[in-house]
């Protein structure tokens, strides 16, 4: 994992889910928005040979296909091959997010205070998760 | 009941906090009001015609005596006094202040109660059988299973921003008095020829402006699996229900545009890649939720009957109470008692603070210590000893709650209507006294017998009208509030929507019009045939001959 995703005009950089951490990754083998199919095994099984990241863009913060997206893709993409929500996301939804298989997101550094606090907000998980097993 | 541990409550003072911080991000702007919308109404917090409205989950319609008593405390203290009993087994508070929101959710969690998820696009609070544990008709008891679907779809990941609103209910009785046929999914807990107990699933049910019953999507599903098979509905769901139109975006529609065959194959696709696998819920897991609802420990039942033969011979109050407000008990010896909350100027569901604290005590006192909410918006207190029934009797009087009827023409279901809420068409509210005048003879009440009459201010149909004997939607035509009548539909078990009798009338003519329907079952009744198996029998024509007779 050489390369980062670019840097893009509103200057974001990618929060790490797991170790609440600004990070880079590998450049992305797939840019996906909500709504899309599935990407073919074959498509997947090169994303997972060369390590890539899945994009899963965001229209609005309210399309919650991207979640069952991410969810199906960790099903292929174990852990901890990046799957990283980007577009419209709110601070509010990083435990979902993570939760659902994402392993990053793309967030204005500006607001990463609000994304770490709202990752420590609620310590609850009464389902088993790709990224969180059932607390109990 | 069940009963909150270290990990329930860390979780309603973790949740707590976030509302707190979501409000205050709201009020300094860093939260812009399309985003803070959802946030707020995950927890409960509508703005409606007047300001805020606070629904409070009671999962599955159960409440213990204390927490009755919280929930006045916060009509008292929070509200104007009063707390409104919704068809979804829920409280809702409708005088309420948005910068009091994160104490009264405070308060709520003090004891073991929150709003979390009673609104918005998500899986909504379960709703269940209000008999369930205390009656002899069931399979088994519907409200473990319901409080381990309660724990699933809290705060369920992946399910939090769906399409829309999601509701599921369960039941286990011979009757479904969980209208498990209009709901987004429908358990009906069965038991197989072999024995084994399991799921019948129904999906795809639903009111609104698109009235549909549920279809079975499975005749039988393990209880193991539950969890993966819910998953996996939610799944297909959240990918491909419409996202474009607000009016065609419940499960409903894309069940009906896939087909129940290809919807089925979509669900199992998904379902093969989860069953059995840690999704479902562990063994130890179910032992310990389901343990909760074991049945109590009931004293030994006293000689009763001749007491209260003696009672109805004296008190005629009692008599009729005793005959629509009594449901059968799995012990003969014990009753489930029905306190309607349906009463002339009173809106239907609505309690003040000081009726719920009495009504606490009483279940403290007769009862177990619990207090169900029905669907259709009344309070049950179950395990009563029959012996004791005078007695309670004696005290629902005092504070008046000892008249009324359980399914009865006077038990309408009602919504809050243009009095409370902006959707509205019309007002529901008057609308229900005047139906009271109108039968206010109680003889008349008794002849006429089970009746569901229920009442929607708009076509999003909280009132049920569309579940109802005969149904009654507001219109608004012209600027002038204006009612159409439907007849012959039914929640429960042989669930159908009613159909639209003809054009609509005014308020001032609804009583008549509902008269002259009973008018024409009353005169085309056979022995011991009910309202709704008369309708059934004749279908529409007569009564639609008798309302429209220039038609």
């Amino acid at each position: 994992m050489t390369a980062t995703i670019p840097k893009t005009d509103d200057d974001l950089q990618l929060l790490e889910f797991e170790s609440v951490q600004l990070a880079e990754i590998g450049a992305p083998c797939l840019h996906l928005t909500c709504g899309d199919e599935m990407p073919s095994p074959t498509v997947l099984k090169g994303c997972l040979a060369k390590g890539n990241a899945v994009i899963i863009d965001f229209p609005v913060f309210s399309d919650g296909r991207g979640f069952t997206l991410a969810r199906q893709l960790r099903q292929s993409l174990p852990a901890p091959h990046p799957i990283v929500a980007a577009g419209h996301i709110i601070p509010d939804q990083a435990d979902f997010l993570h939760r659902s298989g994402f392993s990053h997101a793309m967030i204005n550094p500006l607001a990463f205070a609000a994304w770490q606090t709202a990752l420590g907000m609620v310590s609850a998980r009464f389902q088993h998760m790709p990224n969180s097993p059932r607390g109990r | 009941m069940y009963v909150y541990d270290n990990i329930d409550r860390t979780f309603l003072a973790d949740r707590s906090r976030q509302f707190r911080d979501q409000v205050a991000r709201r009020l300094s702007g860093a939260l812009r009001e399309d985003e803070f919308k959802p946030l707020r109404l995950q927890n409960g917090l509508y703005l409606q015609l007047h300001a805020y409205m606070l629904r409070v989950a009671i999962p599955y319609g159960v409440l213990s005596g204390d927490q009755m008593r919280g929930l006045a405390g916060v009509a008292r203290d929070f509200d104007r006094g009063f707390g409104h009993f919704t068809t979804r087994q829920n409280i809702q508070f409708n005088w309420i202040k948005l910068v009091d929101a994160p104490d009264i959710l405070d308060r709520l969690a003090g004891f073991d109660m929150h709003a979390v998820q009673t609104s918005g696009n998500c899986i909504r609070n379960v709703t269940s059988d209000p008999l369930a544990g205390a009656t002899p008709d069931e399979v088994e008891h519907a409200h473990g299973w319901s409080e381990i679907i309660r724990q699933w779809s809290t705060l369920h990941p992946e399910f939090a921003f769906l399409p829309r609103k999601f509701k599921i209910a369960v039941s286990a009785g011979a009757e479904d008095r969980a209208a498990t046929g209009f709901h987004d999914i429908g358990l009906r807990i069965v038991k197989s020829r072999s024995g084994e107990v399991g799921f019948r699933v129904l999906v795809g049910g639903g009111q609104g402006r698109t009235p549909r019953v549920a279809q079975q999507l499975t005749p039988f599903l393990p209880k193991r699996n539950l969890l993966s098979y819910l998953e996996a509905i939610m799944r297909v769901y959240n990918a491909a229900g419409r996202r474009d139109n607000i009016y065609k975006a419940r499960i409903k529609i894309l069940v009906e545009a896939m087909g129940i065959d290809a919807f089925r194959d979509a669900v199992d696709a998904e379902w093969v890649t989860i069953r059995d696998s840690a999704v479902e819920l562990p063994d130890r897991e179910r032992d310990r939720i389901l343990g909760h609802f074991a049945r109590p420990t009931l004293g030994e039942p006293e000689i009763a009957e001749d007491k209260i033969r003696n009672q109805r011979e004296t008190s005629r109050g009692f008599d009729r109470w005793m005959r629509h407000n009594i449901l059968p008990h799995y012990d003969p010896g014990y009753a489930n008692v029905t306190i309607s909350l349906k009463q002339i100027n009173r809106p239907p569901g609505d309690a003040s603070a000081a009726e719920m604290e009495a009504i606490a005590d009483l279940a403290d006192t007769f009862g177990q210590g619990e207090i169900r909410v029905t669907y259709s918006q009344n309070l049950i207190i179950p395990h009563v000893k029959r012996s004791m029934l005078p007695e309670l009797y004696k005290s629902l009087s005092t504070i008046g709650l000892g008249g009324g009827e359980d399914g009865l023409i006077s038990d309408m279901i009602c919504c809050p209507g243009l009095d409370y809420c902006n959707l509205a068409n019309a007002r529901s509210l008057p609308l229900a006294d005047r139906i009271f005048e109108h039968f206010s003879d109680l003889g008349m009440r008794d002849e006429i017998g089970r009746l569901r009459l229920n009442i929607s201010g708009c076509i999003n149909a909280c009132g049920h009208h569309h579940a109802a004997d005969i149904g009654i939607l507001g219109v608004n035509k012209k600027g002038v509030e204006h009612y159409q009548i439907s007849l012959g539909g039914r929640a429960g078990e042989d669930a159908a929507v009613g159909s639209i009798l003809g054009p609509s009338f005014t308020e001032d003519a609804v009583p008549a019009a509902i008269a002259t329907l009973v008018d024409v079952y009353l005169h085309h009744r056979q022995r011991d045939e009910n309202f709704a198996a008369t309708v059934t029998r004749l279908g529409a024509a007569p009564f639609k001959r008798a309302l429209y007779p220039n038609a």
